[in-house]
């Protein structure tokens, strides 16, 4: 197997002092998906926070690249590939579909005139997004938006793609379409990593899982060596 | 039509306060609360470079600007950036103002000086009214300042990001836009601007000491009655306080001149109360 892209070793962080992930531990490859899955409250979006520089480290490693990430200003971390798309579909609700995706480029520090060539990468993965360019992006319905949020990710030419709750508050049929896109850009060779609470949606598209509770791994496997779902199951709901 | 040019002159200086607000406020979702002191300073240097050093106009006008800027370079340093939350802001802010009050009146005492303007304090005849060359300037200046802001806001990627940072921050920060880097600029150009308005300004309201805390109320109902946020709302509103202002005190007396500024300002609030151009910002999280 290739070296990870991205390997967390016994991540410690939270928010200032609080601590809310004690001891996390995950991979991430290029050209492959994993889920990272566990219950409410487990620590899944804090250890995304923490990997994207939004939260402090209190221990542990990340490393990305073959590089420490740590020392990286979060703003920075963009242009180095890391794109992290935000629980809830946090788009910039009063600009256009175009500006949105345009700011999606911001990182690579490019004229207007240059990033607007970008634009039908992004366009060509979601077409209806050509169709909405105008439109004001919180005027989108909620599978829309999330499409703005995936494409502005995009935008950055990223190599490490996280992906918080891409299907929350999604209908199932969004659903299937949001994972379908994922699984497409898999293939183009991105790194990324899932967290859901979908579990059986996110299980179809990885390649690797890794269940974390209370801040602590549980389940770490390849996807094809988990010969019982339930089992995933009842750690993510907490039967 | 000389009433309506008197109006729309004050209006413009009630403006040019509002869209420093406005700059702040986009970037930052906070206020610079010393924005008024900081137009009165650029008014003060203004008076300084034109008499004291007897420097020809352009001279002056670049002056104030870098003057103004560095001081609210050390304004953003001091009072904005060690302060966690915009509450505190708000205060940290108005205090800096208030310092720069009594900084000003240390300096350049407390009379008012006159400033003077490009070429000599004329006064023009424009459809069917009379007008000084400065008042025609503010008008003028409080229009272009808004058209190039909004141009810019819409077609710069700095722009956008600035308009983007006002929404989120925290998904700016994840599209790789240096937040802090960006208020602060922010903050420069607002300072940068302010010692231009003072250049314009002080041939209308002279250099005086108290001039802060008179803009800093006006301006702030000019940007209540447009709307937070927005630079055409800060801009009508300018002109509305300004024209009220002006039709008040001609024809009701001068002692019922802010006492309808604050009524328009109560009217409009109650039909709209985000503003004339303003627009509730919902948030999903």
């Amino acid at each position: 197997m290739t070296d990870p892209l991205l390997t967390v070793e016994h991540l410690a962080t939270g928010y200032g002092d609080l601590r809310a992930v004690w001891d996390v531990s995950f991979r991430v490859w290029s050209g492959r998906i994993t889920a990272l899955l566990g219950r409410n409250g487990s620590g899944k979006t804090t250890s995304l926070r923490a990997v994207a520089g939004l939260n402090p480290v209190h221990g542990g490693t990340m490393t990305y690249d073959g590089r420490p990430l740590e020392s990286v200003a979060a703003h920075r971390r963009v242009a180095l590939g890391v794109s992290y798309v935000q629980e809830g579909k946090r788009v910039f609700r009063a600009q256009s579909v175009r500006e949105n995706l345009l700011l999606g480029g911001y990182s690579l520090k490019l004229r207007r005139k240059a990033l607007e060539s970008e634009l039908a990468r992004i366009y060509d993965l979601f077409p209806i997004l050509h169709a909405k360019r105008d439109d004001p992006a919180g005027s989108l319905s909620g599978g829309q938006q999330q499409m703005v949020a995936i494409g502005q990710a995009l935008m950055a030419k990223p190599r490490l793609l996280m992906l918080d709750e891409p299907s929350g508050g999604l209908a199932p049929s969004v659903v299937a379409e949001v994972m379908a896109r994922v699984s497409e850009l898999k293939e183009s060779g991105l790194a990324i990593l899932l967290v859901e609470q979908a579990v059986e949606a996110a299980m179809d598209v990885a390649d690797h899982v890794t269940v974390i509770d209370i801040g602590k791994v549980v389940v770490n496997s390849p996807v094809h060596e988990i010969d019982d779902l339930e089992k995933i199951k009842d750690a993510c709901i907490g039967r | 039509m000389t009433l309506i040019y008197a109006g729309l002159s004050l209006g413009a200086v009630y403006a040019l306060v509002a869209i420093g607000y406005n700059i702040v406020f986009v970037a930052s979702r906070s206020f610079n609360f010393a924005q008024a002191q900081l137009m009165t300073i650029g008014a003060f240097v203004a008076y300084t470079g034109h008499v004291t050093f007897g420097l020809p106009a352009i001279a002056v006008v670049l002056l104030a600007m870098i003057a103004v800027m560095l001081i609210a370079s050390i304004e953003e340093r001091i009072a904005v950036r060690p302060v966690a939350d915009h509450q505190t802001q708000l205060i940290t802010t108005l205090g800096f103002g208030t310092m720069l009050t009594g900084i000003a009146q240390l300096v350049w005492g407390s009379q008012p000086l006159d400033v003077p303007f490009v070429g000599a304090k004329g006064a023009i005849t424009l459809l069917g009214g009379r007008l000084y060359t400065f008042e025609l300037g503010l008008i003028v200046l409080a229009i272009v300042l808004v058209v190039v802001i909004h141009l810019y806001n819409r077609r710069m990627m700095s722009g956008l990001a600035l308009v983007a940072m006002s929404q989120d921050d925290e998904a700016a920060l994840l599209r790789g836009i240096n937040v802090r880097k960006l208020a602060f600029a922010a903050f420069a150009v607002t300072g940068l601007l302010a010692g231009l308005m003072g250049f314009f300004i002080g041939p209308k309201t002279f250099a005086v000491a108290t001039l802060g805390s008179a803009l800093a109320l006006k301006g702030f109902v000019a940007l209540a009655i447009g709307g937070f946020g927005s630079f055409y709302g800060g801009l009508a509103g300018g002109f509305a306080v300004g024209l009220v202002e002006a039709h008040a005190a001609r024809y009701l007396g001068s002692e019922f001149s802010n006492l309808s500024v604050f009524l328009i300002l109560i009217l409009v609030l109650m039909i709209r109360p985000t503003g004339l151009f303003g627009q509730l910002q919902e948030r999903t999280v």
